[in-house]
């Protein structure tokens, strides 16, 4: 944590709404980031982004800068993130091409190729099992060291190598037809 | 280095493949490995792709002005449950207070012939009450005897209740409510 992301934290801390508010313009774009590839949904990761920094807000003076803001707010994404996964049961039934709908980011001048290999990566990590996902995202796309990702998930670090070690091996078995 | 250790330790590199050079040197002398690890490298290319759009203003914007909506309700509230718990705090404490200091003040101890303290109880009125039942003793006798003969003008004022004659126990007991002692 930076100096002045430690001084924003602490005038937050005490209420500056301001000071939130930077926080939150600094933090927006790595929580969508993991809201977004844990649901796969724009509109979805979008609620949960908001849950986030809401929670954020509201639990902001019983922060204890035990571990840094950073993994503070991972550890709400990721919590917010799992019980969404947990209530829609998204694991047990994804409908046909509904992780497909309303994605801006695939261009339609994408080769056809390419833009089936997206489409197949994008359902492979979201077919991981939550827990393997949500440890693949953090250490794959928001690069945290396993150590990090233990104390975001309050496991220990050979748990969480293992999460990641299995979900490599899914994601290598339901890619190779695609590489 | 042993096979399975080292896929072991490159398939937790994924994503910051880096070998080290006990690994280097193995994929050098091992073809299935080398396999390995290149479909690794594939892998980590191909997953590098899945990048989805940045966050874009409009939706920033929305998320914002939900989230401040939401902070905004969230702070009126705990402000204002704090502003109700102050000041109704303050009032309930103060009427607990008075309650308790205006029984309390009333409460006078006196002791008994064995040094026992004996709690009375002052009311409103201004009458003294014993709390126990047998708050009639030989004085409160005395002086309803002596202010009854005042009054009656019947013996003596050196009269007390066990000497008083049988004539006289009846009519006290006609004309004056002793609780049925005499």
């Amino acid at each position: 944590m930076d100096r002045e992301e430690q001084a924003l934290v602490s005038l937050a801390k005490a209420g500056d709404r301001r000071a939130f508010d930077k926080l939150v313009a600094r933090y927006k774009d790595r929580m969508f980031a993991l809201t977004y590839r844990m649901t796969g949904d724009r509109e979805e990761a979008l609620d949960l982004l908001q849950e986030t920094f809401l929670s954020a807000f509201k639990a902001m003076r019983g922060f204890r800068e035990e571990a840094s803001f950073s993994s503070w707010m991972y550890r709400i994404a990721a919590n917010k993130s799992i019980n969404y996964i947990k209530r829609r049961k998204l694991m047990s039934y994804i409908p046909p091409g509904s992780w497909l709908k309303d994605e801006p980011s695939y261009e339609m001048e994408d080769a056809a190729g390419r833009n089936e290999l997206k489409i197949q990566i994008q359902k492979s990590v979201k077919e991981l099992p939550p827990k393997q996902r949500l440890v693949f995202n953090l250490r794959f796309y928001e690069q945290l060291s396993f150590v990090e990702i233990a104390k975001i998930l309050d496991k220990s670090e050979s748990t969480v190598k293992t999460n990641y070690q299995k979900a490599v091996e899914k994601l290598q078995k339901k890619l190779e037809g695609f590489r | 280095m042993n096979c399975r250790p080292f896929k072991e330790s490159i398939s937790l590199k994924l994503g910051a493949m880096d070998l080290d050079a006990g690994e280097a040197e193995h994929i050098e002398s091992c073809a299935d490995c080398r396999a390995y690890y290149e479909s690794l490298l594939s892998l980590e290319s191909s997953l590098n792709e899945y990048r989805p759009a940045p966050l874009s203003e409009a939706e920033f914007a929305s998320v914002k002005n939900k989230l401040d909506e939401k902070t905004n309700r969230y702070f009126n509230r705990a402000t204002g449950f704090y502003r109700l718990a102050v000041h109704y705090g303050v009032a309930v404490t103060s009427v607990f207070l008075l309650i308790f200091i205006s029984l309390f003040s009333n409460l006078s101890t006196v002791e008994d012939e064995n040094g026992m303290p004996q709690f009375y109880y002052s009311s409103y009125t201004g009458e003294i009450e014993l709390f126990d039942d047998n708050w009639i003793d030989d004085q409160y006798i005395d002086e309803a005897v002596n202010d009854f003969i005042q009054v009656n003008g019947v013996g003596s004022s050196d009269l007390v209740v066990g000497e008083l004659s049988a004539e006289e126990l009846i009519y006290l007991e006609n004309n004056i409510d002793l609780g049925g002692l005499l």
